[in-house]
């Protein structure tokens, strides 16, 4: 039916069939079995009934005529002929085993050795000659002294019993290969049935292409089982397509920051090509040309840096080195940018900061994080580096007292190309990869990169960087 | 001296001809991996600057053939990919240096010149240009017989610059080699520091030093 992995589909569904029938079929034949067996057992206990009987009232013939031979000889004859079949056989010894008396035919077919021993409270035994099968028990029946006691021994035909046995057999058998099938065919269904809603769930998931990404199992019309199944799968399409919309998102947005300076370009190179000009023009328009050339190629750069740190296999260079030492150097490349601007940037780390950290990396984050400061930070304003380092984490900080950003940009400045205020740090020549850099700087170390903001006052950012390599 | 250029581009392979001619070097250009393979194995060149992607034989070929027939010009390879494995890949097939599309064509020039000057030269004790001195042991610089007060990281800038006069150097050349940054963050970070240098160099003289090359960097030019 389906053409993709038939094998594991169908081990399942096979798998299901087999206990679901072999079950059901157990239970048939348990319950029927218990049927036959309760049967045979309550035919037995009649039988014994009746030859219980017939012992009692034989006694009771003994005692009342102990010598009365007629009377008992025609209990037996009465007993025997009152049924169109005898069925019972009763046969009365004396303590020599000398027949008394005897039901006729009894001799040949029951002789008096096939009978057991008299014992009190025993159950009938059966007995099979020939063809024919019999319940038989004995009895005593004292009379006063020892020497006067007699044995009765009574048979009971069972051939009645046998045949309704034989024929409950000959009825069971056909029904019970009928449910075996039936058990089969019905397992096979339920456990069609049961696996539908998987076959649905894969059928959704096979139809789901980048246009469709907006489709949802209804995890309700589930079972519950399945409808955790339906909704972990729905929550993974959920992600896939945030994702899907954020890297198209980031596509577009791509574009256009490729857009802005190349046309910028070639409406530079136009104009200036538009008539003739003066070596001085010429020299400016492609030293402008060559600015925005840097502007492309720094934006690519920054585009294949944030690409590669997101593949799995990229690896950093950790080497032993300072962190206090690195915020040092940081600052003092930025501190004559800074104090133009009339902001002071101080390092507040007490003592080394040891760590195995990416050196250019590190210095790239905190370089990025610094000139974001300064974009931001006005006249008077600080900048503070800080590095610390407890439980084996290195925590770098580097805050500010600038404008702040407000509270609805904070979830996403990690963003790429994401900015707060596109006119006033587009001014600055940031693309908005800045902090999307920091943060794959940070991830790449197994560390994160976190940020707090008050609008008026100023922002914090802090990386937390594992200080050993961590395994993964 | 004389530079093989292996490019296939047209475009790049001629400003790359006609940036390296107008700076002194000849050049040759071929446009295919064969081709640049025999010219190269003629052992003339100072030089062989070779593309990676090449139509035919491409540029790993070029350089690990070269290297088989025992040629030992200095190849410098140029990469679209920046990936770490591509410059490990080429620096092991015996590459002397490489750089990343798209560069600063300052930065190959001084990267060309890094590699032929490799070798024999010494670093000199002392500087002298027009009437600088910088005395690279002391980390001393007086201009006009005047001492100048310098921090050590503008002493380190001036050196740089002095040292390496004529070269445009880009100002991610030059935040590497002062400040060991290695990134290029598009500010005007550097400039300030050129500022304050020239200041204290160029401002109290009639003579300037060090002059902007817009939209490239900074060069030391003591003949303008």
């Amino acid at each position: 039916m389906s053409s993709t992995t038939p094998a594991s589909r169908g081990s399942l569904a096979g798998r299901l069939t087999l206990w679901y029938s072999l079950s059901a079929f157990l239970l048939v034949l348990a319950s029927t079995g218990y049927l036959y067996w309760a049967l045979a057992g309550n035919l037995d206990r009649e039988d014994d009934g009746t030859i219980f009987d017939q012992i009692h009232i034989l006694r009771i013939l003994l005692r009342d005529h102990p010598e009365d031979a007629a009377a008992i000889r025609q209990e037996v004859e009465v007993e025997s002929s009152a049924r169109q079949h005898a069925r019972l056989f009763i046969r009365i010894l004396d303590p020599q085993g000398k027949v008394i008396v005897e039901t006729s035919g009894m001799a040949h077919r029951l002789p008096s050795g096939t009978f057991p021993e008299p014992r009190e409270g025993a159950e009938g035994i059966v007995v099979r000659t020939g063809t024919e099968s019999f319940r038989v028990m004995s009895a005593t029946a004292p009379l006063g002294r020892q020497e006067n006691a007699r044995t009765i021994q009574v048979a009971f035909d069972r051939s009645e019993e046998e045949k309704l046995l034989s024929e409950f057999r000959t009825r069971l058998l056909p029904l019970l290969g009928v449910s075996l099938v039936l058990c089969g065919v019905v397992g096979y269904q339920i456990a069609r049935r049961g696996l539908r809603p998987v076959e649905r769930i894969s059928e959704t998931a096979r139809a789901i292409r980048s246009t469709t990404l907006g489709e949802r199992l209804p995890a309700g019309e589930f079972p519950a089982e399945l409808g955790t199944l339906a909704r972990t799968f729905n929550e993974m399409l959920d992600r896939l397509q945030e994702s899907f919309d954020r890297i198209s998102r980031f596509s577009a947005d791509i574009a256009h920051e490729l857009r802005t300076p190349l046309s910028n370009l070639r409406g530079e190179v136009e104009v200036a090509l538009g008539k003739a000009r003066s070596p001085e023009e010429y020299r400016e328009t492609l030293s402008s040309f060559l600015e925005e050339a840097a502007r492309l190629s720094r934006l690519i750069e920054s585009l294949l840096f944030l690409a590669r740190a997101e593949h799995p296999e990229t690896q950093i260079q950790r080497e032993p080195l300072d962190v206090a030492q690195v915020l040092g150097g940081v600052r003092e490349f930025y501190e004559a940018a800074a104090g133009e601007s009339g902001v002071t940037v101080g390092v507040t780390a007490s003592g080394p900061v040891p760590a195995h950290l990416d050196r250019t990396l590190l210095q790239r984050a905190i370089g990025n994080l610094v000139e974001n400061a300064l974009a931001h930070t006005g006249r008077g304003g600080t900048i503070t580096l800080g590095a610390s380092r407890e439980n084996g984490k290195v925590n770098v900080e580097v805050s500010d007292t600038g404008c702040g950003i407000a509270a609805e940009h904070l979830p996403r400045v990690f963003d790429r190309l994401y900015r707060a205020d596109r006119s006033r740090t587009a001014a600055t020549g940031g693309a908005g990869l800045g902090l999307a850099i920091v943060k794959s700087i940070a991830e790449l170390h197994g560390g994160s990169a976190e940020i707090e903001s008050e609008p008026g006052k100023g922002t914090r950012v802090r990386l937390v960087l594992p200080a050993e390599m961590t395994k993964t | 001296m004389k530079i093989l250029v292996v490019e296939d581009e047209k475009k790049a392979a001629a400003y790359l001809r006609k940036g390296l001619s107008e700076n002194g070097f000849v050049v040759d250009v071929a446009s295919q991996g064969e081709e640049g393979l025999d010219l190269a194995r003629r052992g003339e060149y100072e030089l062989v600057i070779l593309d990676v992607m090449l139509p035919g034989r491409d540029g790993w070929s070029v350089l690990g053939e070269l290297r088989r027939a025992g040629c030992q010009t200095p190849v410098l390879f140029l990469t679209a990919k920046d990936g770490l494995e591509d410059r490990v890949k080429g620096l092991n097939l015996g590459a002397d240096d490489y750089l990343v599309k798209p560069f600063a064509f300052s930065e190959l020039l001084a990267r060309v010149r890094s590699i032929l000057r490799r070798g024999p030269a010494r670093q000199p004790e002392t500087l002298k240009k027009a009437d600088l001195e910088i005395d690279l042991v002391r980390h001393r610089a007086a201009r006009a017989g005047k001492k100048l007060d310098l921090t050590p990281k503008e002493f380190a800038l001036l050196a740089l610059l002095a040292r390496r006069a004529g070269e445009v150097l880009s100002r991610t050349a030059i935040a590497e080699q002062v400040w060991d940054m290695n990134f290029d963050g598009g500010t005007n970070v550097v400039d300030v520091h050129v500022r304050r240098l020239r200041s204290k160099v160029d401002e109290p003289f009639d003579r300037k030093l060090i002059h902007t090359v817009r939209g490239m960097g900074y060069v030391f030019d003591d003949a303008r």
